[in-house]
C-alpha cells in the first residue's frame, strides 16, 4: 500500500514538474510574441524602393560593360572565317568546327586533365594548410603567435612571382631529376598557401570560443573539436578556401610558363600554357578561333562552380568581417 | 558528489595584472555556492580556473582531495553551463547532449538512456530532434543544463546561466535550478552578478570585488552581518543607508553624531561590540542601517527600548503595493541632498507626501558601524579585539581591580593611562589571575563568544566548541601577553610568522646532467621537496630564478639546536635576544642579517642551527605579492 502511495506521489511530482517546465515555455512564448509585435513597423518604403531601383540599374549597366569582352570571346568561338582579326563583332558564318577541332586535332583534353590534377591536388593540400593554420592562430595562444602572424601577413602581401627564380632553383635542388613536372607545380601552388590564412582566421574568430570550451569540457581533443564542431560550422569558409585554391592553379600562367619553359613534350602542358602558345605570332592566325572555343570551355566549370557555391563564397568572404 | 578546496588561488595576467587575489575556500559536498560581484571582480575567472579553462597562476585546487591544477577539464569530472549556452549549432538537441558521451565511446543504447533521462528531468523530450536555432532562450539553456547532467559530474559549474533571459523567465528558472540542485544532489558553483539570484539560490555566497574575496557566508549572515561597506551595500535592495559621523561614549551612554545633524543616543550595552577606541568622538565612522530596519513612528508601535527616534523630511514616495519606499533626508533643510539621504521601507498604508517631516525610528538591534578609512565593519559578530585602559606600575598591569604581572619580555615604563589591545582569543578562561563575571554567551558557528564583565569593563573571549560556562558564572581568566599590543607603550605583539627574504637558485650536478634546486636564505641553501619545485615552476617557470622571494615560516615550526654544522636544511645564526613570556620563551636570532623568532631558551650570543621544515614554508613572490606555495 505504502509503495503504491509512494509511486503515486512520484507520478504526481513528475507531472507537477513537467507542468512547471511547460509553464516556463508558455511564458517565454508570450514574451517572444510581444517582442515581435513591437518589431513590426513600417519603414520608409518609398526611399527604399527608389534606392533599390537606382542601385539595380547602375549594376545592370556595369555588368553589361564587363560582359562585352567575354561575350565577344564567346561569339568568336563560333566563327567560321579563319584569321585572328574579324571586322565584325558577330561572325558572318557560324560553325561548331572550332570546338570539334579542339577535341580532335589538339592536345586540349590532355592539358585539361593535367591542369585538373594539379588544381585538385594543390587545392586539397592548400585547404588543409590554410584551415589548420587559421584555426591555430585563432584559438591557440603561444609565444610566437603574434610575430608569426605578422611575418606571414607581410610575406603574403608580396606577389608570388617575385620569388619565381628562387623557387625555380629550389625545385632544381629538391627534385633534381624532374623539376619540370606536375609534382613541382603542385608543390609551388600549395607550399605557400598558409600565408593566406587571415580570411579563414577572421572567420574562425567569429565562431564563439565558448564552443571550443564546451567541447573541451565534454572531453573532446583539439583535433576532434576542430573536426566535429568547428569545421561543420565553417562550410562557407571551407568552400571559399577550396574555390580560391582551385582557381589559382587552374588559371595560373606565370609559374607554369617559367617552370615548364623549354619542355619539349607539349603533352605535359597545362591549359593556360598550351593555349598561350596558340597566341604566338606564327600560330595566332590559325588558332585564334580555337583559342576562343578553348577559353569558353575552360571558363565553364569555374563559372558553374561559382554560381553553385555563390552563397557560401559571399558568406566566406564577409563572414570574418562582421560578428554574427 | 564532491568537495572542493581552493587554497591561495591567484590569477595573474601578463605577469602583473591580478584578476584573482588569494582566493581561499572549502566547499562541502552538495553545497550550492554562488560567486557574486560586479563585473570584472574575478568571479568568472575563478569559475573558469575550477573548470580548467583558465590556468591557475598560483595556489592549489583540490576536487575530492586530489590536486587537479594540471588536469584537463575532462579529467576533473566537472560540467559547465555557459552564459551564451554554447550549444553546437549544427547538431540536434539529442546530439548536443550525447556529444560528451560519444567522446567516451559509450555504447549507443546507454547514451540513449542517459539522454532520455536528462531530457525528461528538464522537460525537453519534445525538442530532442530540433536544432538549437529552433529553440527559445529558456529551452536552449535547459539543453545546456542537460548536456551537463548526462555527464553525471561531481561538480556543476554555471556561469551566469540566466543573464540572457527575460526577467520574468529568470525568476521561474531560478526556482527550477534550485530544485534541480536538490534532485541531483551535486555540488553546484554558480556565478552571477545579480544579488537576488545569489540570495535566493546559494547555500553559501562568495562576494567578490576587484579580485578580492570580500566575504564568504550564508545569505542570511551576509545580510545580517556584512564584513564591510561593500558587502553591506551590495546585498539587499534597496541598498543600506550610510551616514558619516562619529561616536562618543560618556559613561554608560553612547552617542552617534551623524554629519547630517542627527544624533542617535543609545546605551553602551546596545553597542558593546564596537571597540571603545572608536568611541572617542574623533574616529570617522559610517553608520549603516537597512531600509527594512527603520519604521515610521506610529503610536501603536511598541518600543521596547531598541528603537531610536529621528526626524526626516520626505523627498519621494514610491508606492509598490506590498510596501512603500520613502526617500527622505535626515537633514530637514535639504530634502534632495545626497548627504543624509535615507530610504525607508514602510508599511503600504503609510500616507506621507513630499515635504512632510516624519518621525522615524531606527532599530538599535540591527544597525551597522564601519570604519570610514578601511570601510570594514567595527560592529562585528565576533569582535576582533579587546581594548583595555590600564595602568602599569613596576611590571604589574592593572585595570578594574585586576592585576597581572607582566612577563619579563615586556619592558615598559610606569604609566597610568595606557591603552592596550589584544585579540579576543588572547583571553583564556578557566585559570589565571583575573576574575570576571560572564554576562552573556553567544554561540557563533561552532565557536563560543563570552561577554565578560570586569568591573565596568566588558571583555570578550572566544573559544572553539560549545560553552563551558553559564551566564552569571564567575570565572578566572588569563591574558596571553604575546598577543598584547599598545601604541602608547610601544608594545607590539610577538609576530610568530617569520618573513625571510631569499631567492630560488639552481646548480648543475657534478655529472652535469641535471640540476639541483635550492631555496636560498642568505648563505643557507634549503633543499625543496619535489612538490615545491613543481608548484614553483608551474607558477613562475624559469622566471623564478630572477624573482625576489619571501619565505614565510611559523616560529613554532622551527627547531633550534646548538650549532653543530651538521644539521640539514638549517639556517645558522646567533641569538640576539631572549624573550621571556613566562610560559614560553622565544629567541630572536640573527640569521644572515635578518631577524627570526623561534621558540628557544638559550644565552644571548650563542650560535645556533635553526632547522626549517621545508614543507611548512610558504613562498611568496615579493614583486607582485602572490603566494606561490
Amino acid at each position: 500500500m505504502s509503495t503504491q502511495n509512494k509511486n503515486k506521489k512520484t507520478v504526481d511530482q513528475r507531472t507537477q514538474e513537467l507542468t512547471n517546465w511547460k509553464k516556463i515555455d508558455q511564458m517565454e512564448a508570450e514574451i517572444e510574441k510581444s517582442k515581435k509585435k513591437k518589431k513590426r513597423r513600417g519603414g520608409m518604403r518609398f526611399r527604399r524602393i527608389f534606392g533599390d531601383t537606382v542601385g539595380q540599374i547602375s549594376l545592370t549597366v556595369l555588368s553589361i560593360i564587363w560582359i562585352i569582352p567575354l561575350f565577344y570571346l564567346f561569339v568568336q568561338s563560333f566563327r567560321k572565317e579563319p584569321g585572328a582579326w574579324s571586322p565584325t563583332f558577330f561572325p558572318q558564318e557560324w560553325t561548331l568546327d572550332n570546338y570539334k577541332r579542339l577535341f580532335t586535332e589538339t592536345k586540349f583534353l590532355q592539358w585539361c586533365g593535367n591542369t585538373l590534377l594539379i588544381a585538385v591536388c594543390s587545392c586539397i593540400i592548400t585547404a588543409i594548410f590554410v584551415l589548420s593554420v587559421a584555426y591555430v592562430f585563432s584559438r591557440m595562444k603561444f609565444k610566437a603567435r603574434k610575430p608569426m602572424m605578422n611575418v606571414m601577413l607581410i610575406l603574403g602581401m608580396f606577389p608570388g612571382f617575385m620569388s619565381m627564380s628562387a623557387v625555380y632553383f629550389l625545385l632544381k635542388i629538391l627534385l633534381p631529376n624532374n623539376y619540370q613536372s606536375h609534382i613541382s607545380l603542385i608543390i609551388v601552388y600549395s607550399a605557400g598557401a598558409a600565408l593566406s590564412y587571415y580570411i579563414a582566421k577572421g572567420f574562425f574568430d567569429t565562431v564563439p570560443k565558448s564552443l571550443d570550451e564546451a567541447a573541451r569540457i565534454d572531453g573532446a581533443s583539439r583535433f576532434r573539436t576542430f573536426y566535429k564542431i568547428i569545421l561543420p560550422l565553417s562550410k562557407s569558409i571551407i568552400i571559399y578556401t577550396i574555390l580560391t585554391s582551385f582557381i589559382a592553379p587552374w588559371c595560373d600562367y606565370i609559374f607554369v610558363s617559367y617552370i615548364m619553359a623549354g619542355v619539349p613534350d607539349t603533352g605535359m602542358y597545362t591549359v593556360s600554357l598550351g593555349m598561350y602558345k596558340w597566341l604566338e605570332r606564327e600560330m595566332i592566325q590559325q588558332y585564334f578561333t580555337t583559342f576562343c572555343a578553348a577559353a569558353v570551355i575552360v571558363a565553364t566549370p569555374i563559372t558553374g562552380l561559382f554560381m553553385w557555391l555563390q552563397k557560401y563564397y559571399v558568406e566566406g568572404v564577409t563572414g570574418g568581417a562582421v560578428k554574427g | 558528489m564532491a568537495s572542493l578546496s581552493l587554497k591561495h588561488i591567484f590569477k595573474v595576467y601578463d605577469g602583473s595584472v591580478k584578476a584573482v587575489n588569494d582566493f581561499c575556500m572549502d566547499i562541502d559536498d552538495k553545497e550550492f555556492i554562488v560567486f557574486v560581484g560586479p563585473s570584472g571582480c574575478g568571479k568568472s575567472t575563478t569559475l573558469r580556473m575550477i573548470a580548467g579553462l583558465e590556468e591557475i597562476t598560483a595556489g592549489e585546487l583540490r576536487i575530492d582531495n586530489e590536486i587537479v591544477n594540471d588536469f584537463e577539464p575532462k579529467d576533473r569530472n566537472i560540467a559547465m553551463v555557459f552564459q551564451n549556452y554554447a550549444l553546437y549549432p549544427h547538431m540536434s538537441v539529442y546530439e548536443n547532449m550525447a556529444f560528451s558521451l560519444r567522446t567516451l565511446h559509450m555504447p549507443n543504447d546507454q547514451i540513449h538512456e542517459k539522454v532520455m533521462e536528462a531530457a525528461e528531468i528538464l522537460g525537453i523530450t519534445e525538442y530532442l530532434q530540433r536544432k538549437p536555432k529552433a529553440l527559445s532562450g529558456g529551452q536552449r539553456q535547459r539543453v545546456a543544463l542537460g548536456r551537463a547532467i548526462v555527464r553525471q559530474p561531481k561538480v556543476f559549474l554555471l556561469d551566469e546561466p540566466l543573464s540572457n533571459l527575460d526577467a520574468k523567465l529568470r525568476a521561474a528558472m531560478r526556482a527550477e535550478i534550485s530544485r534541480l540542485h536538490e534532485k541531483l544532489g551535486t555540488t553546484f558553483i554558480y556565478v552571477t552578478h545579480d544579488q537576488v539570484e545569489a540570495m535566493t539560490m546559494g547555500s553559501r555566497i562568495v562576494v567578490m570585488k576587484d579580485g578580492f574575496v570580500q566575504q564568504i557566508d550564508t545569505p542570511i549572515n551576509l545580510y545580517k552581518y556584512p564584513d564591510n561597506m561593500f558587502v553591506a551595500g551590495f546585498i539587499g535592495t534597496p541598498q543600506m543607508n550610510f551616514f558619516d559621523g562619529t561616536v562618543t561614549k560618556t559613561g554608560d551612554d553612547v552617542r552617534f553624531a551623524l554629519d547630517c545633524g542627527t544624533n542617535i543616543d543609545i546605551k553602551y550595552i546596545q553597542a558593546d561590540k564596537i571597540p571603545v577606541k572608536y568611541m572617542d568622538g574623533e574616529h570617522k565612522i559610517v553608520f549603516g542601517i537597512r531600509p527594512d530596519d527603520i519604521r515610521v513612528y506610529n503610536k501603536t508601535n511598541y518600543n521596547d527600548g531598541n528603537w531610536a527616534p529621528a526626524k526626516a523630511v520626505v523627498s519621494v514616495v514610491e508606492i509598490l503595493g506590498g510596501e512603500t519606499l520613502i526617500y527622505a533626508n535626515l537633514n530637514l533643510d535639504t530634502p534632495d541632498a545626497q548627504s543624509g539621504a535615507i530610504i525607508i521601507k514602510a508599511d503600504p498604508d503609510t500616507e506621507v507626501h513630499r515635504g512632510d517631516v516624519i518621525d522615524i525610528e531606527i532599530s538599535l538591534r540591527k544597525f551597522h558601524v564601519f570604519d570610514r578609512a578601511t570601510e570594514k565593519s567595527i560592529r562585528r559578530r565576533i569582535p576582533e579585539e579587546n581594548f583595555i585602559k590600564a595602568s602599569i606600575k613596576d611590571g604589574v598591569l592593572s585595570f578594574e581591580n585586576e592585576s597581572f604581572k607582566l612577563p619579563a619580555a615586556i619592558k615598559c615604563e610606569n604609566r597610568n593611562d595606557s591603552e592596550i589591545s589584544m585579540p579576543v582569543s588572547a583571553i583564556t578562561l578557566g585559570n589565571g589571575d583575573g576574575l570576571a563575571k560572564i554576562q552573556w554567551i553567544e554561540n557563533i558557528e561552532g565557536q563560543t563568544l563570552y561577554f565578560l564583565k570586569v568591573g565596568e569593563l566588558t571583555l570578550f573571549s572566544l573559544e572553539k566548541g560549545d560553552a563551558r560556562f553559564a551566564i552569571g558564572d564567575e570565572v578566572k581568566f588569563d591574558i596571553d601577553f604575546t598577543q598584547m599590543a599598545s601604541e602608547t607603550l610601544g608594545i607590539k605583539p610577538l609576530s610568530l610568522t617569520n618573513t625571510l627574504d631569499g631567492i630560488f637558485t639552481k646548480e648543475k650536478d657534478k655529472s652535469r646532467k641535471f640540476y639541483h634546486f635550492y631555496m636560498n636564505i642568505g648563505d643557507a641553501k634549503l633543499v625543496p621537496t619535489d612538490s615545491i619545485c613543481e608548484k614553483v615552476f608551474a607558477c613562475k617557470g624559469n622566471k623564478i630564478f630572477h624573482t625576489p622571494l619571501e619565505y614565510l615560516v611559523g616560529a613554532n615550526d622551527l627547531t633550534v639546536v646548538s650549532h653543530t654544522g651538521e644539521a640539514k636544511n638549517a639556517l645558522v645564526g646567533n641569538i640576539l635576544e631572549i624573550l621571556d613570556y613566562g610560559k614560553a620563551k622565544y629567541a630572536i636570532i640573527d640569521v644572515y642579517g635578518q631577524k627570526l623568532v623561534a621558540a628557544y631558551d638559550g644565552k644571548i650570543g650563542d650560535i645556533v642551527d635553526v632547522c626549517v621544515p621545508v614543507e611548512a614554508i610558504t613562498i611568496k613572490d615579493k614583486s607582485i605579492d602572490i603566494i606561490i606555495v
